[in-house]
């Protein structure tokens, strides 16, 4: 019998090759974000373009391509039937969660990583500060931790693609926050200090629902 | 049955008594307090804006225990709990945001503030939304019941950490202070009655809307026997 | 003296609204025990 660790890699090797051939989380994501981008971005007058507003831009495209990913990654098991054959599996329901939490985390770095270039070009900020991956990790990690539990609840009741994000939104405001806020200071030249604290923020968060998470997770599975 | 009995005796007894408090409350708030120096008598909205404030809070903590009751036990009487706990903890939400807002607009200029407390609450407001509307949406009642504990245990968690934020994003833009020289010895005591007074009301609505769905399940079970 | 007219909505509001659910609540009350009765009535007799 595999260990812990093998099972959920092997959950999350299954999310990647499927992705891997067909490509349309990604795709469709990475364009989704860069169009919530550009939209917003006709609101702004020229100069308007701050490290504060950009920052908001930024995660607002961050945080609508990630609801929309993450209500993806259940709505397909759903519809295949694969969360009966998951949850056929003797598999402990907390290593099913983590399986599906690091492969959305995955699937939402890889977007990140493509839309940061662009973005720092289409709002012509003045650099790429190494920064911004750390606060981009801790964020999407917060993001993936209550995601995952609150896609799978969504996908079974009956409003699904509206009770994702009132889920989700509500529970990870601090985490968009901090997101925005510390993003703006490093992206106008602040260095780690000016950031400490809100990326203890989304640190505390992280660590809170990557803990409860898991846990609460075999509720929401459950037939 | 002997229990409704005992219930509705309970339930106006706890109620007479929460009358009997708020009138006491009232008679502190519009005559014995005097009226605060900077903003005039709008200030009396504090002795209702505070502890309908604390008791959104108290409710949703309430959600919390019994949301961890209930997955542990199974016993719907922890859901029916917690789903009252919370129908009134929003309406309290609620009216702390609407008494927040008419306070703000006569003393700092406008209607809306951004203030730590506030959007606190607003984003409590909408962790109650998401809790009601997941059981609602679902598919059948024992599913509702586990996604809504799940809910209350993740938001009481959320809510010191939202509470973290706001006030990290605030201290960077300053909101106004609240009272000179603070509170005196009356405004205390104004307060304290008062929240005694909203916490009793609390409890008389939550132990009344429990029974309704105490009774909305009897009514549900006698049917099905007669099937 | 000049706000009384918020410090009088805000009063009203709260009131007003709480009275409403409490209404609602008894009036449900009533409702439902009636239905219990009437249902615990038809099952003795059948």
């Amino acid at each position: 019998m595999r260990s812990a660790a093998g099972k959920t890699l092997a959950i999350v090797w299954k999310d990647i090759t499927s992705e891997m051939r067909t490509k349309e989380i990604a795709t469709s994501l990475v364009a989704f974000a860069l169009l919530v981008i550009v939209v917003v971005s006709f609101t702004l007058e020229p100069g308007q373009n701050t490290s504060s507003i950009a920052a908001g831009i930024l995660w607002v495209a961050f945080t609508f391509a990630g609801v929309l990913g993450l209500s993806r990654s259940f709505v397909i098991e759903k519809d295949k039937g694969c969360l009966q054959g998951l949850m056929l599996c003797p598999v402990d329901r907390s290593i099913l969660y983590l399986g599906k939490m690091l492969s959305i985390l995955a699937f939402m770095i890889v977007v990140e990583a493509i839309i940061l270039p662009v973005f720092i070009v289409l709002l012509d900020q003045s650099g790429f500060p190494p920064q911004l991956a750390v606060i981009a990790l801790l964020a999407t990690i917060g993001f993936a931790a209550v995601g995952t539990l609150f896609s799978a609840m969504a996908v079974n009741t009956r409003a699904r693609e509206v009770m994702m994000p009132l889920l989700f939104l509500p529970v990870a405001s601090p985490v968009i926050i901090a997101a925005i806020k510390s993003t703006g200071l490093v992206l106008s030249g602040e260095s780690w200090g000016a950031i400490a604290s809100w990326l203890g923020v989304m640190a505390a968060f992280d660590a809170i629902f990557l803990a409860v998470s898991p846990l609460v997770f075999e509720f929401v599975i459950e037939e | 049955m002997q229990s409704l009995k005992q219930n509705a005796r309970i339930t106006n007894g706890l109620l007479g008594l929460t009358f009997v408090v708020m009138i006491a409350a009232q008679f502190l708030i519009f005559v014995y307090v005097p009226t605060e120096r900077t903003m005039g008598v709008v200030q009396r909205i504090f002795y209702f804006h505070v502890p309908l404030g604390w008791n959104a809070f108290l409710a949703f903590a309430v959600v919390f225990v019994c949301s961890i009751l209930y997955l542990r036990s199974r016993d719907m009487k922890w859901d029916r709990l917690a789903r009252s706990s919370a129908e009134i903890g929003l309406l309290f939400t609620t009216l702390v945001l609407i008494t927040g807002t008419i306070w703000d607009k006569p003393a700092w200029g406008t209607w809306w503030t951004w203030d730590p407390r506030l959007t606190a609450t607003l984003i409590l407001w909408f962790i109650y939304i998401a809790y009601l509307l997941v059981s609602a949406y679902a598919t059948e009642a024992s599913q509702g019941a586990r996604y809504a504990a799940v809910l209350g245990i993740i938001g009481f968690l959320d809510v010191p950490i939202v509470a973290l934020a706001i006030v990290l994003w605030q201290t960077q833009h300053p909101s106004p202070l609240i009272f000179e020289g603070g509170l005196t010895d009356s405004m205390l005591l104004t307060l304290i009655v008062s929240i005694i007074a909203f916490t009793l009301l609390y409890a008389s609505l939550l132990i009344l809307r429990t029974s309704l769905r105490q009774d909305a399940d009897e009514i549900k079970k006698l049917k099905q026997y007669m099937e | 003296m000049e706000n009384w007219g918020y410090l009088v909505a805000a009063y009203t509001i709260i009131w007003v609204v709480l009275s409403i659910y409490i209404f609602t609540l008894y009036r449900s009350q009533r409702r439902l025990r009636r239905d219990i009765d009437s249902l615990k009535d038809k099952l003795k007799g059948s």
